[in-house]
């Protein structure tokens, strides 16, 4: 567990004229309810990302590094100089460095400052660098003793350098391993610091879309659950994790599979064979992978076992063995017959090969065109991104009022359309994101090519083969034919030699089948031994947990005034989908649970998230205790609504809530209501809340 | 009644369409193959089509290096009088008659924008062929120009 005590951040201006003469802002937190109130376009929510980047969550907010954080804390802001006047005029200040402390502290009452920088002046000072200080932010000086941890980089988490590594440590959690198919090393990473807090910082924009919504994506195996699983002490993570990482392994298995059903069919077009009972589906039975069998054509409308055709060849063979060596004459007949066959035969397949040669060059190059088509797309899209750095980089200082100074008439930077057509286009931005898709698309094209190619050059190398036999045999009868009658037939002689050699290809050919079969019998075996070690996991016991979670969230949700199902309709769905998450069931048997958001209006939508967010502080043991709330006032939330959260955070004293809210903002509901800072605090005891409010300047002033 | 409502849809444009990065492109070409900061029209249309494709290039550079002394039928680059505009408006380039034709010249501006567009390594691509394509004297293309082959 953990509180915030104290926020500053130190801006350094152009219009300092000395370094101590800083900008910028300071804020005390208390235990308890902690009220940030102001108008809108005050700083709220720079505030509030500070205390995001200073811990190192600015990765919840959308960006690493100080990408996430307003411009006033980077670039440029503004001072008005004016109180009364409305328009946003006044002195505006460059930042020239800046930076943020937090002072922070766990429930062994240790105390520790973070710095960390937004804006460096120089190299040394990197914004992935937090450094920590042992004492309170009052008592900083040079002597205090401190370190110096990163984030933002490989193994943040888990590095003893790691700034999150440390603050696991001091604010008392451990995290869990999980499953992570990102991981390079093993199958498993800590469940990351960053994933817990999205269910703890509730961001304005985003974060009221959809629970956890500001989750960075880690290659955690369903993340969402896994950080329900750690907050609430559910014994289920453990097993899950572990189920996960079976179901790699049997996916994995499965895979394998699919790709030896794939070799089977290459099998096949090397040996003009045809191979059957090949079981599409993973299997346990032996008998259907025995049974896979292959067969050949040996004529139009007649298939052989592969047997029956060894036995054919080699029955053959033997006939010619046992055939006294024929001279020409005594054969004559039986040679033109066979010559005449033979040639035609030759012919055939060569035309054949031909056509198939030609087509499978056509489709070569169209491979050709489309590489040159992507390489080109490529380079387009390496123009675009440079081209956006140079307009992000400002590199075209300020552009003027484009028109021509002679004739008036407005220059842009479209030049395509003229005075009178104007042709609508994408931004560079779009196009980039549109010729991206169209490299994917091209991409997968090339790669469905390249894969038939690759096949039809398989079956190419076949028929040429099969070609230069002919051609042999062909040969060697016609040169029987024009020898001397009484010398001995050649025919005969290449005709066992060749048949000798499909014997011995078949022969190959029964091996590698037997070969394939024995790797699916081993996969069948690995997959039967991971489905038994699947089915032996334990079942978790986490009925009790999750029933004391699912009430108190009901309690809360329906004393925030949600109206839009009734309370039975409503649970924490245990298993998949939604699962840990509440869903909408018609009535009790209901087994097609829906989303609660799909089934919920927009405002009640945001007081799921409300109910949702304090519930898991309530039940969960390892949560860290504080929550941040920006804008809780969504959509066409009621006042009355908010009332009851402000009450019911109030009244827990021992953990740290601070919520930002906007006041005299309508909030856009039928009653035509605004947010009354005084209305809402008005049944609050005294003592229950510490309450900000901003006055009518912005945030940023002179630091004194 | 139905009413009918056309929603123009826009289309993706090459960036050669694009006036800022042909503004990239025509000032490195003065800066680096116009004589003392300045290049003909008729210059900076011959370079930007020898970027046009890796056969055009090719002419070009046989033409640089001496491999040959014609040129083939080329022709002018779009849009290049809104991208001048730009640049005069903006002052990165300016008018200049000398031995009366009209050149354009690069200002100290366009070649601050281009040295930070160095600096931040950016477009290198382009910029190191119109590089490598250089000075090419004038009186030499005058002549190549003088003389088209088709190939």
């Amino acid at each position: 567990m953990f509180k915030i005590n104290k926020l500053r951040v130190e801006i350094l201006t152009d219009k300092s004229k000395t370094i101590d003469d800083l900008y910028g802002f300071e804020f005390t937190f208390n235990q308890g309810l902690n009220i940030i109130a102001g108008e809108n376009s005050r700083g709220k929510t720079t505030i509030n990302s500070c205390i995001f980047y200073a811990i190192g969550m600015e990765e919840l907010l959308g960006g690493h590094n100080n990408k996430a954080l307003d411009k006033a804390l980077k670039d440029t802001f503004v001072i008005k100089t004016d109180e009364t006047d409305e328009e946003e005029t006044g002195i505006n200040y460059s930042v020239k460095r800046s930076k943020v402390f937090l002072e922070i502290e766990n429930d062994k009452n240790e105390i520790v400052c973070l710095e960390r920088v937004i804006l460096g002046s120089d190299g040394d000072e990197k914004q992935s660098n937090i450094t920590i200080y042992k004492t309170e932010l009052e008592k900083l000086d040079s002597e205090t003793v401190k370190g110096v941890f990163f984030v933002n980089g490989r193994g943040n988490n888990d590095d003893p350098n790691g700034f999150y590594e440390w603050f696991t440590h001091f604010i008392n959690i451990t995290v869990p391993e999980v499953s992570n198919s990102n991981s390079k090393t093993s199958n498993y990473s800590p469940l990351y610091l960053q994933m817990i807090f999205s269910s703890m910082f509730i961001e304005q924009t985003k974060g009221w879309s959809e629970f956890l919504a500001t989750m960075p994506y880690f290659g955690v195996t369903k993340p969402k659950e896994k950080v329900i699983e750690f907050l609430l002490d559910l014994e289920e993570i453990d097993i899950s994790t572990q189920r996960d990482t079976y179901n790699k392994e049997k996916n994995n298995i499965v895979d394998n599979w699919f790709k030896t059903i794939k070799a089977f069919s290459y099998l096949e077009k090397q040996n003009n064979a045809t191979i059957t009972s090949v079981p599409e589906t993973i299997t346990t039975e032996k008998r259907k992978i025995g049974e896979i069998s292959s067969s050949f054509q040996i004529k139009e409308d007649e298939v052989i076992e592969f047997n029956e055709y060894l036995k054919n060849k080699i029955d053959l063979i033997s006939v010619l063995e046992n055939k006294p060596l024929a001279t020409i004459a005594s054969n004559k007949e039986e040679i033109l017959i066979q010559y005449e066959k033979a040639k035609i035969d030759y012919k055939d397949l060569n035309s054949y090969i031909r056509e198939f040669e030609n087509k499978l060059n056509i489709e070569k190059l169209q491979v050709d065109n489309i590489t040159s088509q992507l390489s080109s797309i490529e380079k387009e899209i390496r123009e675009h991104t440079n081209l956006i750095k140079v307009f992000s980089n400002n590199l075209f200082d300020n552009k003027k009022e484009s028109k021509c100074p002679t004739c008036t008439q407005v220059i842009t930077e479209d030049i395509i359309s003229s005075n009178k057509i104007k042709i609508p286009q994408l931004s560079l931005e779009e196009n980039k994101s549109f010729l991206n898709s169209q490299k994917k698309i091209i991409q997968s094209t090339l790669k469905s090519l390249y894969s038939t190619i690759e096949e039809k050059n398989n079956l190419l190398l076949y028929f040429k083969n099969t070609l230069r036999n002919n051609e042999i045999l062909l040969k060697s009868l016609s040169k029987d034919l024009i020898a001397d009658d009484r010398a001995l037939s050649e025919s005969e002689v290449v005709r066992k030699i060749q048949l000798q050699q499909e014997v011995e290809n078949l022969k190959q050919f029964e091996k590698q089948l037997d070969d394939l079969k024995e790797d699916l019998i081993n996969l069948a075996n690995k997959y039967h031994n991971i489905n038994i070690k699947l089915d032996g996991l334990e079942q978790s016991n986490d009925r009790e947990k999750l029933t004391a979670f699912e009430s108190n969230y009901k309690d809360l949700l329906y004393s925030f005034g949600y109206d839009s199902n009734l309370r039975y309709q409503i649970s924490i769905n245990n298993k998949e989908p939604f699962k840990y998450f509440p869903v909408y069931k018609r009535g009790k048997d209901d087994t097609n649970p829906q989303s609660v958001r799909i089934n919920s209006s927009a405002s009640d939508f945001v007081r799921n998230i409300w109910a949702y967010t304090l519930a898991l502080r309530d039940n969960g043991i390892n949560h860290p205790g504080i929550i941040v709330f920006d804008e809780p006032g969504q959509h066409r939330t009621k006042l009355s609504s908010l009332i009851a959260l402000f009450e019911k955070v109030s009244n827990e004293k021992n953990k740290q809530t601070i919520i930002f809210t906007s006041i005299d903002k309508p909030l856009n509901n039928d009653e035509k209501e605004k947010i009354d800072l005084d209305e809402l605090i008005k049944d609050l005891e005294k003592n229950s809340y510490h309450l900000i409010k901003l006055d009518n300047h912005k945030v940023i002033k002179l630091l004194n | 009644m139905i009413n009918i409502i056309l929603e123009e849809k826009p289309t993706s444009v090459s960036i050669k369409y694009n006036a800022y990065y042909k503004l990239v492109i025509l000032l490195t070409i003065i800066n680096y193959c116009g004589r003392s900061n300045k290049a003909s029209l008729q210059l900076i249309h011959l370079i930007f089509w020898s970027l046009r494709d890796d056969k055009n290039y090719q002419v070009i550079n046989d033409l640089k290096i001496g491999n040959r002394n014609t040129l083939i039928p080329w022709s002018f680059e779009f849009g290049i009088e809104k991208v001048l505009a730009i640049g005069y408006i903006e002052e990165y380039i300016q008018k200049k008659i000398v031995n009366n034709t009209l050149e354009i010249e690069i200002t100290q501006r366009g070649i601050n924008v281009l040295k930070s567009i160095n600096e931040y390594k950016l477009l290198q691509e382009e910029i190191e062929k119109i590089k490598d394509i250089g000075k090419i004297p004038k009186t030499k293309l005058d002549r190549a120009n003088h003389n088209w082959k088709l190939i």
